[in-house]
C-alpha cells in the first residue's frame, strides 16, 4: 500500500510479479479481488484523509480556511482540502472530516435556535 | 403572540449560544433492511444513540417543516466502523448521509403524564393525542437492583381470577410467566389482572403498562378500548411496537416498558408490566442479530438471546424501603407451539421467572376458562404474598385439583371405581367449576374467598355440576345485600378470624336453606 501511494513505478512492478505469480499458480480469479480490495483500501484511506469545507459563499472562503488551521487538532496528519459551495448554508461554513463535523453556518444556527425554542415549548 | 411569547422568545435568543466545538459523527456507507453500517463513530459507545442528518443540502425552509428526526441506536462496533439499528424508516436513510454522535444512550420520557396513553417504544404518542413533554428521561436498557436495595415480595399482587389467587397466587415484584399455545387465553390473563386492579383502593392501585410486542394493530386497538370502557385506562400505559414496526423498535419496545415502571416504582409505587409477547420480541431480536451478521446458534438465535431476556426480566423487583418501597411486577407471556415447553426460548424464560401459569389447550377446549395446567403451574414466591385468608381456604385446593386431573382418565369407567375415588372425582369436578371465570369477569379477593370457602368446605356438595356457576352468582349477590359486613370484615382484616369463620358459615348455610338450591 505504501509503495502504491509513494512509489507508483514500484507499484506496477509488485502488481506485474504478482499477476505473473498467481497465472502461473492457476490462480487468475484472485487478481480481480486483489485489485478490488486495493481499490476499496485506497478509497478508504482518501476519505479519511479528505477535509470538506462547505460555504454559502466565496466570500466565507477566507474565513473558513483560518477556522481550519484553528482546530487542526481534529484533522488528519496529511489531509487533502475539498472545498464545496452550498448555497443552503445561507452564510458560514461547515467543516466535515469523517470522524468530526464542526457546522458554523447561519443555517445551522437557525435549526439550533428553533429546536430550542420548540424544546421550551414556546 | 402576546406580550409575555415575544419576551420569552427574546430571552431564549439572548440566551442562545451556539456550539462550536467540533461533534463527532461519521458517514453511512451501507444501509439495508432497518440496519446501517456507519464509518467512523471513532469514540462511540454500545447502545449510544445517534441523529442521522437528514437535512444536508436541504434549504432552511424545508429543514424546518421537518417532522421528526431520525434517530439510531449502535449495537455493534467494529474496528473501523459501526453498525446502527435504525429507529424508524430506514428509507430515509441514503449512502454518504451523515450520522452524529448524541452522547446518550437512548432513553424515553417517563413521567405521570404517560399515564392513560397509547405511545410507541421511543415514547412518541400513538393515540393521536399530544406530545408528552416529559421532565424526565430514562435510560431504556439500565442495570438492575442488586441484593441490598431489594425487599422480599411480600404483597399480593391480586388478578381477580380465582384459579390464580389461590393456586398460583403473584406478589408485587415478582416475575411470572403466562405460556401457552396460541388462542388459549394468555392475554386475557394479562389483561384481567390490569382490569382487577380497578378493584384495589387507589393508594394501593398498581400503574399498569402493557407492552405489545410484534401484536396486530387491531388487537392492540381492542385491548386499548376495552381497557377504556373497562375505566382502566386511568391507570395504564399502553406501549406498542406492533406487528408492522421495524424489527428495531419491537426489540426496545418491552425496555422502555421496563424503564416506565422503574419511573413509578423509584417513586415508591407499584407498578405492574404486561409483556406480550416474549417469542415475539426474541424473533425480533433475532432478526437483528443476523442483519448485524452476529453467528446463529440454537433455532438461528444468536449467543445472547438468554440475556436479552434476563436482563429485562431481572428488573423486576421490590426496592426496600430506604428506596420508598416501590414494585415492579412483570407478567411475561411466551407463545409455545403444540405446547412444547422444552423449546429453547421457552425454557429460558421459564428459568429466569418465578414461575409459571401454563395454558392447556386441551383444557381450553373442554372448556375451562381459565385452562390453567396446575400440574405444571407454579408460583416460587407468591405464596409469602398470598393473604392470610386466602391461604386458610385455598390451603387444599390445588392438592385435591391434581389429583381429580389424574384421576379424570378413569372417569369413563365410573361404575368399576370405589367410593373414595368416585367422591373425589366428584369433588374435583366440582372445584373445576367454582374455578372457571368468564373472560373479564374479575372478582376482588374478599368474594373470590367467599366462594372458594363454601366449595372447600362442602357447601356445593350436593349442587348439580353444571348449576355451579350460577349459585356462585346468587352466593355473591346474597352475601353482598344481606352480609356486606362479613365480606368487608374480610377485606379488611385480609384474615378469616374464627368469628368471622361462623358467621361466615351460619350466612352461607342461610343462603342455601333460602335458595331453592338445597
Amino acid at each position: 500500500m505504501r509503495a502504491i501511494e509513494n512509489e507508483p513505478e514500484k507499484a506496477r512492478d509488485i502488481f506485474t510479479k504478482a499477476r505473473l505469480y498467481l497465472k502461473k499458480k492457476g490462480e487468475n480469479s484472485l487478481i480481480r479481488a486483489i485489485g478490488e480490495n486495493v481499490r476499496r483500501e485506497l478509497d478508504n484511506k482518501e476519505r479519511k484523509n479528505t477535509v470538506t469545507v462547505k460555504i454559502a459563499n466565496k466570500k466565507d472562503g477566507r474565513m473558513a480556511l483560518k477556522l481550519l488551521s484553528a482546530h487542526g487538532k481534529i484533522l488528519p496528519k496529511n489531509y487533502r482540502t475539498e472545498i464545496m459551495l452550498d448555497e443552503s448554508l445561507i452564510g458560514g461554513s461547515i467543516i466535515q472530516t469523517r470522524e468530526h463535523r464542526i457546522d458554523l453556518s447561519y443555517k445551522g444556527e437557525l435549526v439550533g435556535l428553533y429546536r430550542k425554542l420548540r424544546e421550551a415549548q414556546i | 403572540m402576546n406580550i409575555s411569547t415575544i419576551d420569552k422568545i427574546r430571552k431564549e435568543i439572548e440566551n442562545f449560544s451556539p456550539s462550536t466545538l467540533p461533534k463527532e459523527g461519521g458517514i453511512v456507507r451501507a444501509v439495508g433492511d432497518g440496519v446501517a453500517e456507519i464509518e467512523g463513530l471513532a469514540h462511540a459507545t454500545l447502545a449510544e444513540m445517534v441523529l442521522f442528518e437528514e437535512n444536508e443540502g436541504e434549504t432552511l425552509e424545508k429543514t424546518l417543516n421537518r417532522e421528526g428526526a431520525l434517530y439510531g441506536m449502535i449495537l455493534n462496533l467494529e474496528e473501523d466502523s459501526a453498525r446502527v439499528i435504525i429507529l424508524g424508516d430506514s428509507a430515509r436513510v441514503s449512502e454518504g448521509m451523515r450520522a452524529s454522535r448524541l452522547n446518550k444512550i437512548l432513553s424515553i420520557p417517563v413521567g405521570e403524564e404517560m399515564i392513560g396513553r397509547v405511545v410507541g417504544a421511543l415514547g412518541e404518542p400513538i393515540d393521536g393525542g399530544s406530545n408528552i413533554m416529559g421532565k424526565t428521561y430514562y435510560a431504556l436498557e439500565r442495570e438492575a437492583y442488586g441484593v441490598i436495595d431489594r425487599s422480599p415480595v411480600n404483597k399480593p399482587l391480586h388478578t381477580g381470577i380465582k384459579a390464580i389467587d389461590s393456586m398460583i397466587p403473584i406478589g408485587r415484584g415478582q416475575r411470572e410467566l403466562i405460556i401457552g399455545d396460541r388462542f388459549t387465553g394468555k392475554t386475557t390473563i394479562a389483561i384481567d389482572a390490569i382490569l382487577n386492579q380497578r378493584n384495589e383502593p387507589e393508594n394501593n392501585r398498581p400503574i399498569c403498562i402493557y407492552v405489545a410486542i410484534g401484536q396486530k394493530e387491531s388487537k392492540t386497538a381492542r385491548l386499548v378500548a376495552l381497557l377504556k370502557d373497562a375505566g382502566a385506562m386511568e391507570y395504564t400505559i399502553v406501549i406498542s411496537a406492533g406487528a408492522s414496526a421495524p424489527a428495531a423498535l419491537q426489540f426496545l419496545a418491552p425496555y422502555a416498558g421496563a424503564a416506565v415502571g422503574e419511573y413509578f416504582m423509584e417513586q415508591g409505587k407499584d407498578a405492574l408490566v404486561v409483556y406480550d409477547d416474549l417469542s415475539k420480541h426474541a424473533v425480533a431480536y433475532r432478526q437483528l442479530s443476523l442483519l448485524l451478521r452476529r453467528p446463529p446458534g440454537r433455532e438461528a438465535y444468536p449467543g445472547d438471546i438468554f440475556y436479552l431476556h434476563s436482563r429485562l426480566l431481572e428488573r423486576a423487583s421490590r426496592l426496600s424501603d430506604r428506596l420508598k418501597g416501590g414494585s415492579l411486577t412483570a407478567l411475561p407471556i411466551i407463545e409455545t407451539q403444540e405446547g412444547d415447553v422444552s423449546a429453547y426460548i421457552p425454557t429460558n424464560v421459564i428459568s429466569i421467572t418465578d414461575g409459571q401459569i401454563f395454558l392447556d389447550t386441551e383444557l381450553f377446549n373442554k372448556g375451562l376458562k381459565p385452562a390453567i395446567n396446575v400440574g405444571i403451574s407454579v408460583s416460587r414466591v407468591g405464596s409469602a404474598a398470598q393473604t392470610k385468608a386466602m391461604k386458610k381456604v385455598a390451603g387444599r385446593i390445588r392438592l385435591e385439583l391434581a389429583q381429580f386431573r389424574e384421576l379424570e382418565a378413569f372417569m369413563q369407567f365410573s361404575q368399576d371405581l370405589d367410593q373414595s375415588t368416585k367422591s373425589k372425582i366428584e369433588k374435583g369436578e366440582r372445584l373445576s367449576q367454582v374455578l372457571n371465570q368468564g373472560k373479564h369477569k374479575t372478582l376482588p379477593f374478599e368474594k373470590q374467598v367467599v366462594v372458594i370457602y363454601a366449595a372447600v368446605n362442602g357447601f356445593f356438595d350436593t349442587i348439580p355440576v353444571g348449576e355451579i356457576g350460577k349459585i356462585e352468582e346468587d352466593l355473591l349477590l346474597y352475601m353482598e345485600t344481606k352480609h356486606n359486613d362479613v365480606v368487608a370484615s374480610i377485606r379488611d382484616e385480609k384474615t378469616i378470624t374464627e368469628s368471622t369463620e361462623s358467621k361466615l358459615k351460619n350466612a352461607i348455610g342461610g343462603f342455601l336453606a333460602d335458595s331453592n338450591y338445597r
